[in-house]
């Protein structure tokens, strides 16, 4: 599992039925907007993450194009959890730790 | 009110756009033109204009598709039956059997299950399943549609909402089916144009991003084409500025396109699942670095991301001139001598 992966299945995990887009998860990671598409469509392809058009009527009122939605799933949630999990117990092991802010501080 | 309606200009107008087309009988034409104008005459468009307005613009965009002198009368004398006291059996007596059949045709496609054969055809999927007497009858409608459409500001929101979508899910796909590609890209702008308009206002050449971003996905499996353009195209339409628009478009073009046609095409299973290798040193270098350029993304200190930027610029360049040189030795020699002549210029 990639670190970019990992990011994206811990936010998802922070809130587990918000419903977020492309563009506002690449915000919220502080990663590149290029990566989080082909990550989101992986995740979907395992049954992770399932993701939606947008209400009509929300994209209507605000005259725009519909977004697509994401939102992880209920077996992905917690197969996303034991996997952060036995990838953080591995590398750990090994002296290994992630020095991005507040990474073990958020964990499960 | 009949001065305008009987004004020769509409005809004479047109006469040119036909007058190129040898195949053509215009004396039949005419006469179908004449027949339009005496029963719509003194009828008006919601728009305000002249009603005759309509079939002949509906006409013409016809012959724009290169139909038949059957067809161009067809269009012409399409809303006759239904909007005017002129009958079916005057518009068989005066025309013949094969113009009226087109008619009855157009009246049949009004019909709850006219809807029901045109996504009969589309399941077809190719023109040849359209038979021609089919083709001619669909084209007339879909240049009807596209008039319409062109001219639908005076109907209600609800009502032009409601037109622009059964365009996209039925017209457009048949004027797709048929060939008609110009006519449907029109549609389909026009449609979406009602259905987005604040994107389509605000996003300065809209239909230039789609056109871009449709020919960017092309790697793309046909079937999820669409999905990522309209996912795209809805992210672009809430960034900001132009530049962000533009650095968007060229991070999705250059990082995930490529990635999500790899996947996809060769129906790769994500290796999410999968346990990692145990950490070697040279993959914990590669962790580090990566490490590195994430947090890099996360803005932790911007100095830091320079230092780092900068050590890679220079690490590849280094690369790259070992590697060019290696393969040939006369640049070396020629940087040699260049050095040496300019050490002793004598």
């Amino acid at each position: 599992m990639t670190l970019q992966t990992q990011l994206v299945l811990r936010v998802l995990l922070e809130e587990p039925d918000r419903q977020r887009y492309g563009l506002d998860l690449s915000h919220a990671l502080g990663l590149p907007s290029g990566t989080i598409y082909p990550i989101l469509a992986r995740l979907e392809t395992v049954g992770w993450v399932e993701s939606a058009w947008e209400d009509e009527a929300v994209h209507q009122r605000w005259g725009r194009p519909r977004r697509r939605m994401y939102r992880i799933t209920q077996d992905g949630a917690l197969r996303a959890q034991l996997a952060l999990e036995r990838t953080r117990r591995q590398t750990r092991g090994r002296g290994f730790s992630w020095p991005l802010p507040g990474w073990e501080a958020t964990g499960p | 009110m009949n001065g305008e309606a009987g004004d020769p200009g509409l005809w004479t107008s047109r006469q040119q756009a036909l007058a190129g087309r040898s195949d053509l009988d215009l004396d039949t034409i005419h006469r179908a033109y004449q027949t339009a104008e005496r029963w719509h005459r003194g009828q008006r468009r919601r728009t305000g204009d002249v009603y005759l307005t309509h079939p002949v613009e509906v006409a013409s965009i016809v012959t724009g598709l290169g139909q038949n002198t059957d067809t161009i009368c067809a269009a012409l004398l399409h809303d006759l039956v239904d909007d005017t006291p002129y009958t079916r059996n005057q518009l068989r007596a005066d025309f013949g059997p094969r113009i009226a059949d087109m008619i009855d045709g157009l009246r049949a496609l009004d019909r709850p299950e006219g809807a029901a054969r045109l996504e009969e055809l589309l399941a077809g999927g190719h023109p040849s399943s359209a038979v021609e007497a089919d083709r001619q009858v669909l084209a007339v409608k879909i240049a009807d549609r596209l008039h319409n459409l062109r001219t639908i500001h005076p109907l209600a929101k609800a009502r032009q909402l409601a037109k622009a979508r059964q365009t996209l899910a039925l017209v457009v796909p048949v004027a797709q089916v048929l060939g008609f590609t110009a006519v449907k890209q029109e549609l389909e702008e026009l449609s979406l144009s009602l259905l987005r308009p604040a994107h389509y206002n605000t996003c300065g050449g809209p239909g230039l991003t789609r056109t871009v971003l449709r020919l960017l996905s092309w790697p793309l499996p046909a079937t999820s084409r669409t999905r990522w353009t309209q996912e795209w195209l809805g992210e672009l339409a809430v960034l900001p500025t132009k530049t962000a628009r533009i650095a968007f478009l060229t991070r999705v073009t250059l990082f995930s396109l490529p990635r999500l046609a790899i996947d996809q095409r060769h129906n790769r299973t994500p290796r999410v699942s999968r346990t990692p290798p145990p950490t070697r040193p040279w993959r914990r270098a590669a962790g580090l670095l990566a490490t590195g350029i994430v947090s890099l993304g996360a803005g932790i200190s911007p100095r830091t991301a320079l230092w780092i930027g900068a050590l890679g610029i220079t690490t590849a360049s280094i690369l790259l001139t070992c590697v060019l040189f290696s393969r040939d030795d006369t640049a070396v020699r020629r940087l040699t001598n260049l050095i040496r002549a300019w050490r002793n210029p004598d």
